[in-house]
């Protein structure tokens, strides 16, 4: 073999918290094989961000360092080095695509002069006309259309994946040998992921380049890299090959991440959630930094009296665990366990069917005037445009579509907060879609909502008592005792009543977000998004306990997502949205297991799966989705559908039944196009 | 853009035409001239007759109607006090008060991005420590105290300037000093906040990802950004320098506009006082849509929006 093109050697670092230095990283050693795609897996405060941006050598001046290690790329350590030897490397040798690409480039110039910037700054020599031919074939190589124009505009044109194709084509700009790759989909839908995950390969196809690609979609690693390192509080739990970890995880960590993920695969009613809090820096546990989450140590001395040694289970797979011969049996357990929860849970609930929707939703509109982009005037932005749907008292509906199709306008109108341009909305009998203001109160009572970032959505001012306690004063209803049994019921620890938001992570602000809901009973509960934000075994706790709720109190759920596997797991119906109007729907088993419309069919297809092995067909749906203010005319999927023919263009296609009553898909030629398996 | 342009003409017309309308009635409501015009022992003939020569015995909307027409032809009458136009007077005094205020302001913000380069390209923490005590302990002391002390050192003690009026440069350098000070001051902590709110951004660190040195981080592409806010503060501070530094005005007995709406105010020169505020309030309107187009200028997502 080789020498690997970066070594990371016993890298501790770090961090200056309010009570003094804490440590970050610990201990963390990995190596990167020429031409290897290594992924690093971890939820937030695990360090894994850390970690790359020491060997970037961006780590925050004065708040964060380094404290030991040694970081070798191509067998020179890093960390010896000065600002500006460093500078030498960095856009050179080893580049970086980040997170997020709307704040990652510099709003006020021009993506050209961005993107030409790395290259003029490691080749001084070029002329300008040398650098501007090299930036248009980079784009060019991203596809990113019509490079000529594209060179001259500002971020600020381009949509989410277009700017991470640019951030791509100026990563790979100098043929780094290693490229890091930092949660480079986390802010796309799955259709553009999917497009930007195809630019990525076919990038460093082209440059050669290793590639470091950090993330919390266990669905991504397993599709996209070679080797892992599951982190978790500084450190690596687990690293080997990606196959063998997900076939076989060997830490207890490891299994939890996995089986806390809702999976179309296999079809559980309650996810195993991972209990407590991820240990964050400054109060991490002493022993193993785990065993407090750990259903397989429980009670060991060994786990709490000391951090294991990362120990190899077989040549090319490492693990961190006192107990790691006995994980494999302990996670056949959880499996038994789980499907024994779930035919309690079907036991539970009661053969519910009624006549009468709890919701009612007819032909509704949400129309928003905009400034025209050019010229004189208004136009007309048809974000809800004819919409109808129903749900039932004690299901859940679930509404996927990408960013921009309407769902959460679609939820905001149902609330009130957005003002229906036409339509009806029927909720319990009564038209509420042209409410005004005092008899929106009674509305409100019966429909609450939890939004989907929990630190802007509580007022960090008040204290949890208060919030939770709000929608009960509003309507005079004040009653502290029903506030301490909500606080007890969604899982939050009683002296959290008169503490602030602030003191709490995302899950349990979602928490309390849910309690707030909960006030009032509510018949129909809102979901924008509302675990869209959370780490997954975070994640798997709070739909676990929505589910719980759910049943307990008989409530509604309008569940509004982008993740479909979420959506899968927690929906009874389902309806698709694309650009306003809702183009699938129908009973969530039906459509996600034999989808009609070829928009549903390519959002599937989009989402990336665990299981490696399973060859997925392709289906990458090209472009970004339309300006909604000019959709195209016709059926509005026209422009991006492999199946679209010419008279699609003319009629806007209306949701006809699928091989079942109630499975509709909004498609002329859905019902003679065979299904395409996803 | 073009758009942008003509919708923000024609709402500085509306802001002007507002701002008359609001002066006219606020005026008429301070009360009677007459009774300042003429001497205590005055007939009620006397009275009458004036007010009838200054047209104050015609009904309130007719005399606004009559304003506005001749406002429209630049006419706001005579001043009660000099026997002159009361515009000719405002505009007689305008070129002090620009040569004052845009001395003042160029000097103060220039030396503020010196300063601020200076103490973020050095990155030296005893410097900032001093620019902004220095910052700090000027605009703690009131204007006019600061300009008193000035005259006390370098007209009463050292002799060098002179302390009153305005003439050749010499004259300028104690009130445009004694503002410049100032500005630096405001100028110097917004350019430096401004800074701050840049280092975190996610493009400063995608700058120096790509190899780019401090410097040009800095320069290329922090300070394009830094310059947003900067624009807009400066654009209104300006607007109220150009109204008249009044208290700078007053104390170096500086012949400007500030000073002459001051006076006129405490004699109820009705034509004056309007004319003042007009002039001023056309400064303040332009100026603002200046930096409106300056803004579109500097950040490439104003100019669709």
């Amino acid at each position: 073999m080789t020498d690997p093109v970066l070594s990371v050697r016993n890298l501790t670092i770090e961090v200056m918290t309010a009570t003094g230095p804490a440590r970050a990283v610990e201990n963390v050693s990995f190596d990167v094989a020429r031409g290897e795609a290594f992924g690093v897996v971890g939820e937030s405060g695990s360090g894994k961000s850390l970690t790359m941006l020491a060997i970037m050598g961006l780590l925050p001046v004065g708040q964060v360092r380094v404290t030991a290690g040694e970081i070798l790329l191509e067998g020179r350590n890093l960390l010896n080095l000065s600002f500006d030897e460093l500078r030498a490397f960095r856009g050179k040798q080893v580049s970086m695509v980040f997170q997020d690409p709307m704040t990652s480039f510099n709003p006020v110039i021009p993506m050209g002069a961005q993107i030409g910037e790395i290259v003029r700054i490691h080749q001084p020599a070029a002329t300008a006309d040398e650098v501007r031919r090299r930036v248009v074939d980079l784009l060019d190589l991203v596809g990113v259309p019509d490079p000529e124009r594209c060179y001259r505009q500002y971020p600020h044109e381009f949509s989410g994946g277009m700017r991470q194709r640019a951030m791509i084509a100026m990563a790979v700009a100098n043929d780094p040998a290693l490229l890091i790759a930092d949660e480079p989909t986390t802010a796309l839908d799955v259709t553009i992921q999917a497009q930007v995950m195809a630019v990525l390969a076919k990038a460093r196809q082209r440059t050669q380049a290793s590639m470091i690609l950090v993330t919390h979609d266990l669905g991504l690693v397993a599709e996209s890299v070679d080797r892992i390192a599951v982190m978790y509080g500084g450190r690596i739990l687990e690293t080997g090959g990606v196959d063998a970890i997900f076939e076989a995880p060997g830490h207890p960590y490891t299994v939890g991440l996995l089986k806390s993920l809702p999976r179309f695969d296999r079809a559980v009613d309650t996810l195993h959630a991972i209990p407590g809090q991820p240990a964050m820096v400054g109060n991490r546990p002493s022993g193993c930094l785990f065993h407090p989450r750990c259903g397989l140590g429980e009670g060991r001395v060994d786990c709490r009296a000391r951090m294991p040694e990362l120990l190899n289970a077989t040549p090319a797979h490492w693990v961190a665990c006192h107990a790691r011969g006995e994980t494999a049996r302990w996670a056949t357990r959880i499996d038994v366990d789980l499907r024994q929860r779930a035919s309690a849970l079907d036991r539970a609930v009661p053969g519910f069917s009624e006549s009468q929707p709890l919701l009612q939703v007819e032909n509704l509109h949400t129309h928003f005037r905009v400034a025209r982009s050019r010229g004189w005037g208004r136009e007309v932005l048809r974000a809800v445009n004819g919409v109808s749907f129903a749900i039932d008292r004690r299901q859940t509906f679930g509404l996927v579509g990408e960013s921009g199709c309407g769902k959460s306008t679609l939820g905001r109108t149902l609330l009130g907060l957005h003002r229906a341009t036409g339509g009806r909305v029927v909720l319990a009998g009564r038209d509420v879609a042209q409410m005004n203001r005092s008899r929106s109160r009674d509305l409100r009572r019966m429909m609450q909502v939890v939004f989907q970032d929990p630190y802007a959505s509580l007022d960090p001012r008040m204290d949890i008592h208060d919030i939770v306690a709000e929608p009960l004063m509003i309507n005079e209803m004040r009653d502290d005792a029903r506030v301490r049994e909500l606080m007890d019921r969604v899982g939050l620890p009683a002296d959290a009543a008169r503490r602030k938001p602030a003191e709490f992570s995302g899950g349990q602000r979602q928490r309390i977000a849910i309690a707030r809901a909960l006030a009032l009973n509510p018949e129909l509960i809102i979901l924008d998004e509302a675990v869209s934000s959370l780490d997954v075994s975070i994640q798997a706790q709070v739909i676990n306990l929505l589910k719980q709720l759910q049943q307990e109190f008989g409530i509604a759920y309008l569940f509004i997502s982008h993740n479909l596997a979420v959506v899968r797991h927690v929906s009874d119906r389902v309806a698709v949205m694309y650009l306003g109007r809702i183009v699938e729907v129908g009973p969530s088993d039906l459509v996600f297991n034999d989808p009609r419309h070829p928009y549903t069919k390519a959002l599937l297809a989009a989402v990336p799966v665990l299981d490696a092995r399973r060859t997925r067909t392709k289906f990458v749906l090209t472009g970004d989705i339309p300006n909604p203010v000019r959709p195209p005319s016709g059926c509005a999927f026209r422009t991006r559908c492999a199946l679209a023919q010419p008279s699609c263009a003319r009629a806007v296609p209306e949701l006809t039944a699928q091989g079942h009553p109630e499975h509709f898909a909004a498609c002329f030629v859905a019902a003679s196009n065979t299904p395409i398996r996803t | 853009m073009t758009r942008f342009v003509l919708f923000r003409i024609g709402q500085s017309v509306f802001t002007v035409f507002g701002v008359l309308t609001a002066a006219f009635f606020l005026v008429r409501l301070s009360g009677d001239p007459t009774a300042l015009l003429l001497p205590e022992q005055a007939t009620a003939a006397e009275v009458a007759a004036l007010r009838t020569e200054l047209g104050l015995d015609r009904p309130l909307w007719l005399q606004y109607g009559l304003f506005l027409g001749k406002a429209l032809q630049g006419d706001f009458g005579m001043s009660f006090r000099q026997h002159s136009s009361a515009l000719g007077l405002v505009l007689e005094r305008l070129p002090a008060t620009l040569e004052l205020a845009l001395t003042a302001f160029v000097l103060g913000i220039g030396m503020a991005f010196v300063a601020g380069l200076a103490l973020r390209l050095s990155g030296s923490r005893r410097l900032r420590a001093l620019f902004y005590w220095i910052a700090f302990v000027r605009q703690a002391i009131p204007i006019f105290w600061f300009g008193l002390l000035m005259i006390l050192l370098f007209s009463v003690s050292l002799r060098w300037l002179p302390s009153l009026g305005r003439g050749g440069i010499e004259h300028l350098i104690l009130p445009a000093l004694t503002l410049a000070t100032f500005e630096f001051a405001l100028y110097l902590r917004l350019l430096d906040a401004a800074f701050s709110e840049q280092q975190t951004q996610d493009y400063v660190r995608t700058a120096y990802a790509k190899g780019q040195t401090r410097a040009r981080t800095i320069l290329q592409h922090m300070l394009p950004n830094a310059l947003l806010p900067i624009v807009t503060v400066a654009g209104i501070n300006l607007g109220v320098l150009l109204g008249g530094a009044v208290v700078t005005e007053t104390v170096f007995s500086w012949p400007g506009v500030g000073r002459l709406i001051v006076q006129s105010v405490s004699q109820r020169d009705y034509p004056v006082i309007i004319a003042g505020i007009l002039v001023t309030s056309v400064v303040f309107v332009l100026i603002n849509l200046l930096v409106d187009l300056l803004y579109a200028v500097l950040d490439p997502r104003v100019r669709l929006s």
